[in-house]
């Protein structure tokens, strides 16, 4: 008997403090993984407890990051991008080549361009012709490896335009911490693409089309735009992903998106996202790159190799996606 | 209509001791998620071929204590005896295998599976084989044992109707033969035809010994089939009932714990005949339906009646633009319609209730602001916290005129009780501008005093110059409420009843087609 009445009274409390922590919001969870690997780090190998350790895995995170933005909004929308990687190695290769043509600013609006209409042409045959996500763009993904193979075989691709060079390589002296451009670029396009998907009307029906797609037509919202406009977002995202990836290591091949296919999904999924939709931030999904970033750094550090950096990325999205991403009963 | 301490069999105190004999004994039930007391003490008893009510408003804990005792959650404390067993492990299975099947408000059917594959569903160990073809034979077997005929057993789940859905649910639960039967609101989609077929199941099952707990808000369905009743009202016991011996009023008032009755709103001024309609279709066609014509004036309820799957879902779906349709001449608003879509039918000044409020009127993981506001997301437009605050007198006011029960604009929706959540898919409509609002049956499913406060704002609507067209199950709101009302047979009007004429008989007369004009 006493255990009974015992029970009840332990059971308000208990839901108290995993109450308080179900107030946390859901993007500051990586954040704090992040924090915690970062430690981990530091007790494995006291020099990676430094600023300048901490910026270059923030560097490597912020391009990964970026390149996650546009998966973030596909995502949210109960979609996915799958044509990521090659949508980045076709934008940042057309970037290259029409700015040797016709100078850095077409060469920069026709790469954007580039990715907007791969989204365009994934978001249409989502939503009007109603084909599943993840067969349409992995379709699309192979369909730009083959065009970019046969456009970009021949061409000699090392001129970088010096203002690439200044917004994403450059090193900022920040109160005596030397930072690349590319960190604070990154930090810009996140607040604006957060304000975007909690602020704006079209923003919030992307929620809406996420995790009620039947209530969102029936409520009268523009369905087939709301998703085609989400993923041409994607798709420009990524094409700016691409570009920023060429003007950072001043390089650029037909395989420079493959690594991104896998860590693009890790960092939407580990920065909380639902993968069903409805639910996902900008912020949360720079968090998840953070953390992968910290793995990787790990990984580098007891000398590994990528191999397993892609492997561990495959382990994280499964445990993520264990713990936390299947699809609660309401 | 006193609090009924007169009334002979109906108490107010705690449940008497249960006698010995009981097939199920539950004493002390109590059930808290977190901080929220779903069930605070329940306690009652039913004996072997007994019928034994639970009633109460919605979140009364009703569907909590229905799904302890099918052991879908398992009980903070107290203890359900069942037959000498003791139940409430919180494990379905072992409720199965003690002999206790429910049938669930909220389907638990696989929509992508045929019929014959979800009635096989819970006997399927996993290592036996499963045969489509012996499934199917069996289903038809079961469905032609307990009157479904019109069944077909090797169709998927989700191209049923909703009332369908609903009878292959409950012939699931009985096809295990069980000592106790749960049927949680498992009449809410059915129309009188259905709830008769449920009563006979209901009967052959409780004159072999079976137990059945019934749950549901339809008091009149009680009146018919219920031994003994308990009431519950915010988790606790109210009062229990025995057959006969209690009126709709001391129920009501017993659910409610203030003086109520079933009433219905005074119906609003008929609107002015002259006044252009809002709505004119002339021969629609579209799936399920063959031909309706409709005129709606501002200000007019306009009621849909008749046997359910006989085209009213279809008729508000193509009326909306959520189903191809396609008419001789079609007026909206002062607008031709060749074609219509729900985004041009929203702009026309058109507002839509779904039938499934929970897939297809809410976005359950978002606030009950944004809910409220989805309808009215401008692409280039503000939106979350800042649209809410500036539409938030817009908000309190739909909250507080239709009494919608919420800790405020930024909770879930998903965390509302099913009439608040409907409130939520109807009070979006409200104060907008609209010309004409489509009801997919608003009522199904909730309790009496939220019911109420719809049919008010309803009348408010109408009183604002708003045209409804409402689809109802219930033949009591449709006499009472609508001005006119339009009954359905076979995706045809059979009948157009008004003033003198319209009776709930001569609804339920046109709906069974006898008394059809063609």
């Amino acid at each position: 008997m006493t255990a009974v009445r015992a029970d009840p009274a332990a059971a308000p409390a208990r839901s108290g403090f995993s109450g308080a922590l179900g107030r946390v919001p859901r993007s500051v969870w990586p954040l704090a993984v992040f924090v915690l690997l970062f430690l981990v780090g530091g007790l494995i190998r006291p020099n990676l407890l430094s600023v300048d350790s901490l910026v270059g895995t923030a560097t490597f995170a912020m391009i990964l990051a970026i390149a996650s933005f546009g998966q973030t909004v596909a995502v949210i929308q109960a979609g996915i991008d799958l044509s990521v990687p090659n949508t980045i190695a076709f934008a940042a290769l057309g970037f290259l080549t029409w700015t040797a043509a016709f100078g850095p600013v077409l060469g920069f609006v026709g790469g954007i361009l580039a990715g907007v209409i791969v989204g365009l042409a994934n978001g249409v045959i989502v939503a009007k012709l109603g084909l599943t996500p993840i067969v349409t763009t992995i379709a699309m993904n192979g369909l730009l490896f083959g065009v970019v193979l046969l456009t970009f075989r021949n061409s000699e691709l090392t001129v970088i335009p010096q203002f690439l060079t200044d917004i994403t390589a450059t090193k900022i002296d920040l109160f005596g911490v030397k930072i690349a451009a590319v960190l604070p670029l990154g930090l810009i396009l996140m607040v604006v693409l957060q304000l975007v998907l909690s602020f704006t009307g079209w923003g919030r029906s992307l929620f809406v089309v996420g995790s009620a797609p039947h209530t969102a037509t029936l409520a009268g919202l523009p369905v087939d735009r709301i998703r085609m406009a989400g993923y041409a977002l994607s798709g420009a995202l990524a094409a700016f992903a691409g570009i920023v990836i060429v003007g950072f290591y001043a390089q650029a091949s037909a395989t420079m998106g493959a690594s991104y296919l896998l860590g693009s999904v890790a960092a939407v999924v580990v920065g909380g996202a639902s993968i069903f939709g409805g639910r996902g931030s900008m912020v949360g999904t720079f968090g998840g790159a953070l953390v992968l970033g910290q793995v990787a750094t790990l990984v580098n550090v007891a000398n590994l190799g990528s191999n397993i950096q892609q492997l561990i990325y495959g382990v994280i999205v499964l445990i993520v996606i264990a713990l936390y991403g299947r699809r609660t009963a309401e | 209509m006193s609090i009924p301490q007169q009334g002979g069999a109906v108490a107010q105190a705690a449940a008497p001791p249960a006698p010995p004999e009981a097939l199920l004994v539950v004493r002390g039930l109590v059930k808290h998620y977190g901080p929220v007391r779903a069930v605070e003490d329940v306690s009652f008893s039913c004996q072997a071929g007994e019928v034994h009510a639970l009633v109460g408003e919605n979140g009364a804990g009703k569907s909590t204590v229905a799904k302890m005792l099918a052991g879908a959650v398992s009980p903070t404390a107290g203890s359900i005896g069942f037959g000498g067993v003791e139940l409430g492990s919180g494990s379905i299975r072992d409720s199965r295998q003690a002999g206790v099947t429910c049938a669930f408000q909220e389907l638990a059917l696989v929509p992508e599976w045929t019929v014959a594959e979800n009635l096989s569903l819970p006997d399927g160990a996993p290592l036996r084989g499963f045969s489509q073809k012996k499934a199917t034979r069996a289903a038809r077997a079961l469905l032609d044992r307990l009157e479904l005929e019109h069944i077909d057993p090797s169709v998927p789940v989700y191209s049923l109707s909703l009332a369908d859905r609903q009878l292959v649910e409950i012939a699931r639960a009985i096809a295990a033969d069980p000592q106790l039967l749960i049927l949680d609101e498992a009449s809410s989609a059915l129309a009188p035809p259905g709830v008769e077929w449920l009563f006979r199941r209901i009967r052959e099952l409780t004159a072999r010994g079976t137990a059945v707990v019934y749950v549901s808000h339809r008091l009149s369905e009680l009146a018919e089939i219920a031994d003994r009743g308990t009431v519950l009202r915010d988790g606790k016991v109210a009062g229990e009932f025995r057959r006969g011996a209690w009126t709709d009023d001391q129920l009501i008032s017993l659910m409610a714990g203030r003086e109520a009755s079933r009433h219905f709103p005074e119906s609003p001024p008929t609107p002015a005949a002259d006044a252009p309609p809002v709505l004119e279709v002339k021969n629609l066609v579209s799936p399920g339906i063959d031909g309706v014509d409709l005129t709606v004036r501002p200000g007019e309820i306009l009621g849909v009646g008749g046997l359910q799957g006989h085209g009213q879902a279809e008729l508000l779906r193509a009326l909306y633009g959520a189903a191809p349709a396609v008419a001789d001449h079609w007026h909206l608003g002062g607008h031709r319609i060749k074609r219509l879509t729900p985004v041009r039918a929203v702009r026309l000044g058109a507002g839509y209730v779904p039938e499934d409020r929970k897939r297809e009127g809410l976005a359950l993981q978002m606030s009950v602001g944004e809910n409220l506001l989805s309808p009215w997301l401008k692409a280039f437009g503000l939106g979350g916290r800042p649209l809410l605050g500036s539409q938030s007198s817009w908000i309190s006011g739909v909250l507080r005129s239709l009494s919608v029960r919420t800790r405020g604009p930024l909770e879930r929706a998903g965390a509302l009780s099913g009439g608040n959540q409907q409130k939520l898919v109807f009070g979006r409509w409200t104060d907008r501008d609209r010309r004409l609002v489509l009801l997919h049956d608003p009522t199904r499913g909730i309790d009496v005093r939220a019911k109420q406060e719809l049919y008010d704002a309803i009348v408010r609507l109408s009183g604002l110059g708003v045209a409804v067209i409402w689809f109802s199950t219930e033949v009591e709101e449709l006499v009472h409420v609508c001005h006119r009302v339009v009954v359905l047979y076979r995706g045809k009007i059979a009948d157009e009843l008004e003033g003198e004429r319209l009776t709930a008989d001569a609804v339920v007369g046109a709906a069974v087609g006898v008394k059809g004009r063609r």
